[in-house]
C-alpha cells in the first residue's frame, strides 16, 4: 500500500500525541538517530496492516514518563518508563492509522520492547523538547 | 455524590493517567477499580457495583468489544454506562462500539476536559469544577 503524504501524517500524529498527553513539543525533523534508545514495536491489522515502533533515548524516555505519570524522574522505575513508552507507541500508531484511513477500523497488538528492524520501509526522526524521537513503519502483513 | 468507577486498560500507565484525570476533574470519585482486560473487569463486577466503566478496546484475553457484548447481554450489568477510550478514531470503530451499547467514546490522545465532559454527559453531572 502506497501512502503519498506519509511524512505529513506522521508529523501531525507525533505533534498531536506528544503535545496533548505527553506535554512535549515537536520542534521539527531530526537527522540524528536517538542515542542509547529504548525501542518498541507493535503489529497492526486492518487496511493497511504492518508493524510500527519507536526509539527514544533512555534519558528522554524517563523524562517523558515522569511527565505522563506526574512523578519525579527519580521516583519511577524502569518498568514504569517502559510502560509509558509502550503506551506512547500505542497512541502514536493508533493516531497515525486513524489519519491514514478515517473510516476503516484496525486492531493493534500489545506494544512491547523490541529491537529496531534492520531496514524499515519508512522511518523518521523528530527533534522534541527533550530529545530525538525515532519512528519506523513497515507496511504489509495480514489485513 | 461520589461515583464508583472501573477503569479497564492493559496499560498500567494509561490506567494511572485516567485515574489522575478523574481526581483532577472535580467529579467526586468514590471507589476507583482497575482491570487490565475485559475478563478481569467482569470478575470485579461480580462483587462490586460501579457507576461508570471506562474501557480500552485492544486488550489481551478479552477486549473491549467482547466486554461490551457481555455487559449488554447481562440484565444486572447492562445499566452501567460504558465509555470507550481508544486510539481508534475511525468512523467504523466509533459507530460499532456505540451500536454495541457504549454511551460515550473518547479518542486518545485527549485533553483532560474532554474526558471530564464525556463522563459528565454520561453520568449527568452538572457542577463539576476542573
Amino acid at each position: 500500500m502506497q501512502i503519498s503524504n506519509l511524512d505529513q501524517l506522521v508529523n501531525a500524529s507525533a505533534s498531536e500525541v506528544l503535545e496533548t498527553m505527553f506535554f512535549t513539543g515537536v520542534l521539527g525533523a531530526a537527522t540524528d538517530l536517538p542515542s542509547d534508545p529504548i525501542t518498541t514495536r507493535l503489529d497492526f491489522r486492518g487496511t493497511p496492516a504492518g508493524s510500527f515502533g519507536l526509539s527514544f533515548s533512555h534519558e528522554s524516555s524517563r523524562q517523558i514518563a515522569a511527565g505522563f505519570l506526574a512523578e519525579d524522574e527519580q521516583d519511577i522505575s524502569q518498568v514504569q518508563v517502559n510502560e509509558v513508552i509502550c503506551e506512547l507507541t500505542n497512541m502514536l500508531c493508533g493516531t497515525l492509522l486513524s489519519r491514514i484511513d478515517s473510516e476503516t477500523s484496525f486492531d493493534l497488538s500489545h506494544p512491547e520492547l523490541a529491537p529496531l528492524p534492520d531496514n524499515p520501509e519508512y522511518s523518521r526522526n523528530f527533534e522534541t523538547d527533550i530529545g530525538t524521537l525515532g519512528v519506523w513503519l513497515n507496511l504489509g502483513g495480514t489485513p | 455524590m461520589a461515583f464508583n468507577v472501573l477503569i479497564v486498560d492493559d496499560s498500567p500507565a494509561m490506567r494511572g493517567f485516567v485515574r489522575r484525570v478523574l481526581e483532577l476533574s472535580g467529579i467526586e470519585v468514590g471507589t476507583c477499580l482497575n482491570a487490565s482486560n475485559g475478563q478481569e473487569a467482569l470478575d470485579l463486577l461480580r462483587s462490586n457495583w460501579v457507576d461508570v466503566i471506562l474501557t480500552d478496546i485492544n486488550m489481551p484475553l478479552m477486549d473491549g468489544e467482547a466486554l461490551l457484548k457481555i455487559l449488554e447481554a447481562d440484565e444486572s450489568l447492562s445499566t452501567i454506562p460504558v465509555i470507550v477510550i481508544s486510539t481508534d478514531s475511525t468512523q467504523h470503530r466509533v459507530q460499532s462500539m456505540l451500536t454495541l451499547g457504549a454511551k460515550g467514546y473518547v479518542t486518545k490522545p485527549f485533553l483532560p476536559e474532554t474526558l471530564r465532559e464525556e463522563i459528565e454527559k454520561v453520568l449527568g453531572v452538572l457542577n463539576a469544577n476542573f
